[in-house]
């Protein structure tokens, strides 16, 4: 498990630079607006950042198995004397990492230089730095299972495999939105996150719920399930 | 060793394998030929447990091939099937991590015998040293069941005549081998049992020697000889 996880970082390394070198450029970008405006710019420094970047995710979640069929390594990696469940564990863990750690720098630089140009009067303590990064890294992981039991699924056909991965990422969205009220009751008793922030020196509190979160990562587990069941039995 | 039982492959309505019935003892070198497209990479996939049967069984040791089975089977591609990204060096360790058969020792030789650059990236490499190294991730191991997908297709001859060599060497009596090939003439030595497959049917199946007496010509004469009939 730990050799398959190393290879798969090893594969995603370029892309982690890639990314990293992304955000710096666009905060770098954005450091002399931030330098004029209390550094209240650096925060638009995050919509270039951020919001794609589940895109990416969704994307970059069914192309690592894509590829493994495309360039034929998934002879060598299938050859391993290891159950694909690992495989599947592996592969989510690299995109995880990367997740984890691209959404830390996504947050961390503006975060530096609005409190640098701010000098108090706009920015957020620590700890909500520290929620709003591990929320928003969850929500972007909880959407990894959903291309991955896609296209996995679609291994399992000859023919017409493009619209068999549509047709079922579209019927799991339906299953998905119809449990969604219900797997958000399961969860009623988790308490909401609190968030502050500073604005113009006074402290403002957000509050965002963790049930969704909680639910669709239920339906994960299912979808990870899914997943393993169907690529042992996918053909290479 | 292998028992193959009526193992028909069906990709829609193409019929790659049509009914194979095969016994291979353990110890066995089989020569597995035939021309492109008459089915042997993907009898070779089925034993291996890359593809399944549409009907029929395949026991190896009595098990069905699967992940499990993959601890003491080796297969050689005959496409490129690594990560281009690694270095060879890298390769080479981290799938030797896997293995609880990989012999240091021979990786080491192999290195040796087939002069491969350790330190280069795989991209770097060219056709004949990527086989090189494909052959290296499937003959350091001490597996019980080799299977190779056509290991001298498209290398020179001079590389061609270490293939042979370095698969020789690691023959056993224990140990069971399948080489499909379709250049006959320079591996035909290795062979102590050869089945000749044309559209995915076995049309001659003996051991080389009697082959060899009844039809009064090389394996490759004959070989030759099917495809032109």
């Amino acid at each position: 498990m730990r050799d398959l996880l190393k290879k798969e970082l090893w594969s995603e390394k370029n892309w982690l630079i890639g990314l990293s070198c992304y955000v710096l450029a666009v905060n770098l970008l954005f450091l002399p607006l931030a330098k004029h405006t209390d550094g209240t710019f650096a925060i638009l420094a995050l919509v270039f950042t951020l919001p794609a970047f589940p895109l990416l995710v969704l994307i970059k979640s069914f192309l690592l198995y894509k590829n493994e069929w495309d360039m034929n390594t998934g002879l060598l990696l299938f050859s391993l004397p290891v159950r694909r469940y690992k495989i599947v564990l592996a592969k989510l863990g690299a995109i995880t990492a990367e997740v984890f750690l691209y959404t830390f720098l996504a947050l961390l630089i503006p975060y530096i230089i609005l409190n640098w140009y701010s000098k108090g009067l706009y920015g957020a303590e620590i700890p909500t730095l520290i929620k709003l990064w591990l929320l928003g890294s969850l929500g972007t992981f909880i959407l990894i299972p959903f291309p991955t039991f896609a296209y996995i699924f679609s291994r399992a056909f000859v023919r017409f495999r493009g619209w068999i991965m549509t047709v079922s990422l579209i019927v799991i969205l339906i299953i998905f939105f119809k449990y969604i009220a219900f797997g958000r009751a399961i969860f009623s008793f988790l308490p909401p996150v609190s968030f502050n922030f500073i604005i113009y020196g006074e402290i403002n509190s957000v509050t965002a719920s963790t049930k969704i979160l909680a639910a669709t990562f239920l339906f994960d587990l299912l979808l990870l399930w899914g997943s393993s069941y169907f690529l042992e039995k996918a053909e290479m | 060793m292998i028992e193959i039982v009526d193992v028909v492959k069906r990709y829609g309505h193409t019929y790659a394998i049509g009914g194979i019935n095969l016994k291979i003892d353990k110890g066995s070198f089989v020569g597995l030929i035939g021309p492109n497209g008459s089915g042997k990479t993907t009898l070779l996939k089925l034993v291996f447990g890359y593809e399944r049967p549409s009907s029929g069984y395949i026991h190896i040791n009595g098990e069905s091939p699967s992940t499990m089975t993959n601890s003491f089977i080796t297969y050689y591609p005959e496409v490129e099937s690594l990560y281009s990204g690694m270095k060879v060096s890298q390769l080479l360790g981290w799938y030797s991590e896997f293995f609880l058969d990989w012999d240091k020792e021979k990786e080491k030789k192999l290195i040796q015998f087939f002069d491969l650059p350790l330190q280069k990236y795989i991209y770097q490499l060219s056709k004949g040293f990527r086989t090189r190294l494909k052959l290296i991730l499937t003959l350091a191991r001490n597996a019980k069941l080799f299977l190779l997908d056509e290991p001298l297709s498209g290398i020179d001859p001079t590389s061609r005549d270490r293939i042979v060599s370095a698969v020789l060497n690691e023959y056993r009596e224990d140990r069971t081998f399948i080489l499909a090939t379709h250049i006959v003439s320079e591996a035909e030595t290795l062979f102590d049992r050869t089945i000749f497959l044309l559209d995915g049917n076995i049309v001659i199946d003996g051991e080389s020697d009697d082959l060899r007496s009844k039809y009064g010509k090389s394996i490759d004469a004959i070989f030759k000889e099917e495809l032109n009939a």
